[in-house]
């Protein structure tokens, strides 16, 4: 099993680079943005603070994570079909199981480095400040990770069968657009009467619980038909 | 051969179908290949040996017919297979970043058995580089450093799919030397598939002749360069060619000439080809491996 992690960590290394940017690179800009802005430079009306900008550089590096989620899940099974080290595997004594968990591991290992990072960052500068309130932030973070998890299930789902890892990323990010936008319609047909801020709550929790549960779903099903396959 | 107990069996084929769409790339294939063999397979380009490999190494799903490898069915315990079996395919696919010394490391980590000695003299008799990454290796270093892996974990098979295809003279010796080495040294059967015949002839001691997924003849190398004659006869004036005799592999006439290609040649061949057309002259001809393949692949085609 250490083997076959430590291949699959060496196999993504350009996604655990892409991962650090990701981390990194927001806060390396809020760190320039506030050596810039702090007093006295700073606008008395935006007071502009490490833990705002800690606060906005999370947010962004969790929502660039979503699509990091696509091209990690998209490059679990494909990339091995891609450049066809796939067939050099299938010819090893390793178990499909062996094989899904060394991928699994590392690939929500890499979304998790990111998360985890993101979320500690928050918590050790103290949550929201001002002018930010909890529960938008945590709305926020509900977005971000049920997104995420619809973009890494079905990038999974299409990795599993797929040659390229591209097009399973792709396939991913289209299913958030896809459903995003069916749900926008809907709720702009059904709800056409009701002010904006009055039909958003039950489309934001119907779009959070399709997002988990078809994540989940396909992450289940890409995982089957990769346990089961007996083609490379 | 094929009533040998299941234990002494490496290899035992019944039956065995495989289609792709409606294309049947392996058709009711039988074959059993006793341990401690060398077994050539020979086909040409599309004649299902890649297939009938694949499904023995359990890489691909077979539609009928039964395959036990080692007394295992590959579609079953297609780990176990693995573990017993060295695989050299005809393309490798080794992971392009991988150092040799990685590719060696990881390839230990997940075989049962590791035999680093042998790791250690096979590298130094390819003189491969552990330090060099496989996305530098030209192709004749990429397919020694397969079969240091297929070599080095003692497998019981070695199946060997054309690996030496494409492959200068010198690199295929290299590699030749190695494999006869190890299984000299081993007594591991062999499965070798290759379109060159010399390379064949070498190594095995058994052949097998497949096309369009059927097995055409399978016997021992010698026995078959022995058996197999083609008969020159020379027809009379106005006389046409009627009844080939018995074991007709393939025939072909040229005006007056009638080159008839038989298996389990005797005497009684000639006699029988005398008796029933009319012929001036008859000679016996011995022809080597390469046109042995050729007529038995040609007369299956001409015939079908």
């Amino acid at each position: 099993m250490k083997a076959q992690l430590w291949k699959e960590l060496r196999r993504n290394i350009h996604l655990i680079i892409a991962a650090g940017i990701v981390l990194l690179v927001p806060y390396a800009i809020a760190t320039v943005v506030v050596l810039l802005y702090e007093p006295p430079r700073a606008l008395p009306s935006r007071p502009f603070s490490w833990s705002v900008a800690t606060t906005i550089a999370g947010n962004w590096s969790l929502a660039l994570s979503m699509v990091l989620a696509a091209f990690v899940a998209g490059n679990a099974m494909a990339g091995e079909r891609a450049d066809r080290s796939a067939e050099f595997e299938a010819y090893l004594p390793i178990t499909r199981g062996r094989a899904f968990r060394s991928k699994a591991i590392v690939a929500i290992g890499i979304m998790a480095a990111v998360w985890i990072a993101n979320l500690g960052v928050w918590l050790l500068m103290g949550g929201s400040p001002a002018p930010f309130k909890p529960a938008d932030y945590f709305a926020a973070i509900a977005f971000f990770s049920c997104t995420a998890a619809l973009m890494f299930g079905v990038a999974w789902l299409f990795s599993s069968f797929a040659r390229a890892p591209g097009n399973a990323a792709g396939a991913g990010i289209l299913a958030v657009f896809l459903l995003g936008g069916t749900l926008m319609l809907i709720s702009y047909v059904v709800d056409a009467g009701r002010a904006v801020e009055e039909k958003r709550l039950p489309f934001a929790i119907l779009y959070i619980a399709l997002c988990c549960s078809g994540g989940i779903a396909c992450f289940i099903a890409g995982t089957m038909h990769y346990l089961r396959r007996v083609e490379p | 051969m094929t009533d040998a107990p299941i234990q002494e069996r490496a290899i035992e084929l019944v039956g065995v179908t495989k289609r792709f769409g409606n294309e049947v790339a392996v058709d009711e294939l039988t074959l059993t290949i006793p341990k401690g063999t060398a077994f050539g397979f020979l086909g040409p380009n599309g004649a299902g040996k890649t297939t009938t490999i694949k499904m023995l190494m359990g890489m691909l799903r077979r539609d009928g017919g039964t395959t036990y490898v080692l007394g295992l069915d590959p579609a079953l315990d297609a780990v176990a297979v693995k573990a017993r079996v060295g695989y050299v395919p005809e393309q490798q696919f080794i992971h392009r970043w991988m150092r040799t010394r990685e590719a060696i490391s990881y390839c230990r980590a997940v075989f049962p058995v590791w035999n680093d000695q042998l790791c250690a003299e096979l590298l130094k008799l390819f003189e491969l580089d552990e330090n060099k990454k496989v996305i530098h290796m030209s192709k004749g270093m990429v397919v020694k450093l397969a079969l240091v892996l297929a070599l080095s974990h003692e497998p019981e098979l070695l199946v060997l799919d054309e690996p030496m295809a494409g492959l200068d003279p010198v690199v295929r010796e290299e590699l030749l030397d190695g494999v006869l080495q190890s299984v000299c040294d081993r007594e591991q059967t062999i499965l070798f598939s290759s379109h060159t015949l010399g390379d064949v002839q070498r190594l095995a001691d058994t052949i097998g002749i497949i096309d369009h997924g059927r097995l055409l003849v399978r016997s021992d190398v010698d026995t078959l360069l022995s058996t197999t004659k083609r008969v020159r006869a020379v027809m009379k004036d106005g006389a046409a060619p009627t009844t080939p005799p018995d074991g007709t592999i393939r025939q072909q006439l040229k005006q007056r000439e009638w080159l008839v290609t038989v298996k389990d040649f005797t005497p009684n061949t000639i006699e029988q080809l005398r008796a029933a057309n009319e012929v001036d002259l008859v000679d016996v001809i011995d022809i080597g491996l390469e046109d042995i393949f050729k007529d038995y692949v040609r007369g299956r085609r001409a015939s079908a």
